[in-house]
């Protein structure tokens, strides 16, 4: 029996298509494995948050003021780092489920809103030095981009870590969010909030710093 | 948004159009691989062959040509070279009448004006007496002794109206020479694999030929600033077929400079513009199988799709890196900062994942390819000039394209 080839254009076709499709499903992988490291993540930060509130009630109930606030102070820092950590590991990647990034950015916004409120009640209960600071910005803004930069920066300044930043997405569809927007009066991105001013639209480095160093003459950068 | 939809698309497809070609020619090639390097018996008896060596101030390389070719293992009363000089304001012609006079066998020719390569290689052609008739540039040499002899069995068969031999680059010292190296060793293999399809349609640098056929077909076009492709697309079109010994190759001296290279590589792409025009209609012709249904639509379907691509993510790094230098600016450019919180782009695993197959499939020809034709090419090279082949190419061709609708004028 004389067995006939096939066509090297539908073999190639088939096989190119084989491999495209290999292609995918590896990006697919690559970026499950992204996302599920993410949620870890998530997770254990929520872990640590809801902890610290029951270290907060039980140091409440059993210890006294200064052990409270030094030990507040250690635990909030530690927080304060991961959720930042977590912060900028979130970016919304092409090729991801817009809904699943949705409910991980909402699960981000509420843990920060959280911290931000652990952050505050630390404050008035002991002498701090922290300068908490709302910063609410938009999506595929430039302006926000360039907003987020430098505030990034002057974190980073801040070599004892008392500047902490709670960026939130204004548009973002959680009520906490919106309770703040509307606490806040906020109607643009980029504004920043410290200690209860709003501060619309882009703002310099020197600018924010003057605005900073007006809460707390003791960050690094004021000097 | 719609920029972004359409850039996916044509990314994709694109990724796929490239892919599909990959592995077309690794099935050939698989397919065929016995048949590579192997070429046919030589014929019966020798044929009587003449040699055109067309000139143009080439002083320096011309004499080492013409000795390369009459160190040929072949018979010396059936060989025959022939030197046209193209009115150079170099010793060519001294170099010329002196192989002329010190060998019978070598006539030396010269044209009072410069005419350019095709009308000097016709000059030739009109005093050829022998059966096959072979053109070699003056910057080319034949790398060993036994090219010719290797390359006539082709001619067995009737329908063979032409044989070229692998090219490889004379020096491999600067950028541009070393990019060429990546791709005369990846045409070498292509090349090859287009005989076996009976698809080949160029004869560059070294070609031998029937006589009487180059003759019935007028010879080499001399308004035409891609001769050799014009011959053969000639030949395709009459129904001859082009073969190729990888055994007998060709060295040929490449554009030292970066700009030469990209005047050469703007003039060949021209040409084959011009030339598709003048041969229309062996796209998706009937009779013309692979070469007018796969071979010729897809030089342009390639490059169609990879232009807008390419001038879409161009602009978009471009973009990105404004803004990055803009919020980079906003902290006062502190280096330090910068260099450990750089500003990254936000990249696609696809896209990312699918491109690499694409560039290792290409890497994977190209290593088949220096294999075949026993040239050595480093790991630093494979990494550095792989992405960057494609990436010239498609300026090169982003170039033509401007040209052409501005209709500018043609350069030699």
């Amino acid at each position: 029996m004389v067995r006939r080839k096939k066509s090297p254009y539908i073999v190639a076709g088939v096989v190119s298509f084989v491999i495209f499709i290999l292609g995918f499903l590896v990006g697919f992988t690559m970026l499950d494995v992204q996302l599920e490291d993410l949620r870890l993540e998530m997770d254990r930060n929520e872990l640590e948050l809801k902890n610290i509130n029951l270290e907060l009630t039980l140091l409440d109930k059993l210890g006294d003021g200064e052990k409270l606030c030094s030990y507040l102070n250690e635990r909030i820092e530690y927080i304060d780092k991961k959720t930042w950590e977590l912060g900028n590991k979130i970016v919304n990647p092409e090729g991801i489920n817009q809904q699943y990034f949705d409910i991980l950015a909402r699960r981000y916004s509420v843990s920060l809103i959280e911290d931000w409120i652990f952050s505050n009640e630390l404050s008035e209960r002991c002498d701090t030095n922290r300068v908490s600071v709302l910063y609410f910005f938009e999506k595929n803004s430039d302006l926000c981009q360039s907003q987020g930069y430098v505030l990034d920066y002057l974190v980073e300044k801040d070599k004892e870590n008392n500047l902490r930043i709670f960026a939130l997405d204004k548009d973002l569809d959680e009520p906490a969010i919106q309770i703040l927007v509307q606490a806040y009066d906020i109607e643009k991105a980029p504004t920043i909030v410290v200690e209860g001013n709003r501060f619309e639209d882009f703002r310099t480095k020197e600018e924010l710093m003057v605005i900073f160093c007006a809460v707390n003459k003791n960050l690094s950068f004021c000097e | 948004m719609l920029g972004n939809v359409l850039f996916g698309a044509l990314y994709y497809i694109l990724i796929y159009v490239t892919l599909f070609i990959s592995v077309f020619w690794f099935m050939i090639f698989f397919d065929k691989r016995d048949r590579m390097t192997k070429d046919p018996a030589n014929l019966k008896r020798t044929p009587g062959l003449t040699m055109i060596v067309p000139a143009y101030n080439e002083e320096k390389t011309l004499g080492r040509t013409v000795e390369s070719v009459l160190n040929q293992d072949y018979p010396r009363n059936k060989l025959k070279v022939i030197i046209v000089d193209d009115a150079s304001t170099d010793g060519t012609a001294d170099v010329g009448r002196e192989y002329a006079r010190k060998y019978p066998n070598v006539t030396f020719l010269r044209h009072r004006k410069n005419r350019r390569k095709a009308a000097a290689t016709n000059t030739g052609l009109r005093h050829v007496t022998t059966e096959l008739v072979g053109f070699i540039d003056a910057d080319t040499i034949l790398e060993e002794s036994d090219a010719l002899i290797r390359s006539i069995g082709y001619f067995r068969n009737k329908r063979t109206g032409s044989v070229i031999a692998t090219i490889k680059p004379m020096d491999t010292k600067t950028f541009s020479q070393k990019l060429q190296r990546i791709e005369y060793t990846f045409t070498a293999l292509v090349r090859k694999l287009l005989t076996f399809l009976g698809a080949l349609y160029m004869t560059p640098a070294f070609a031998l030929y029937r006589t009487n056929l180059v003759r019935q077909l007028g010879g080499w076009d001399e308004d035409n600033f891609t001769e050799d492709l014009e011959m053969g697309l000639k030949l395709q079109n009459s129904g001859y077929k082009i073969e190729m010994s990888m055994n007998a190759a060709v060295k040929t001296n490449t554009p030292a400079s970066f700009s030469k290279f990209w005047n050469q590589r703007i003039r060949w792409a021209r040409g084959f513009v011009y030339n598709s025009r003048k041969y229309t209609h062996m796209f998706f012709g009937k009779s013309f199988g692979h070469l007018g249904w796969f071979v010729l639509p897809t030089q342009y379907l390639v490059i169609l799709l990879a232009i807008p691509v390419f001038i879409y993510g161009f602009f978009d790094a471009l973009n990105s890196a404004y803004k990055a230098v803009v919020n980079y600016s906003l902290i006062g450019f502190d280096i330090p900062y910068i260099l450990t919180h750089p500003i990254s782009m936000n990249f696609n695993f696809f896209n990312l994942s699918l491109f690499l197959v694409t560039l290792v499939a290409l890497a994977a020809l190209i290593k088949l390819g220096s294999k075949q034709i026993n040239e050595k090419i480093n790991k630093f090279e494979y990494i550095l000039y792989i992405p960057l082949y494609p990436v010239v190419n498609i300026m090169v061709w982003m170039c033509v394209f401007y040209h052409e609708i501005r209709r500018s004028e043609y350069k030699w």
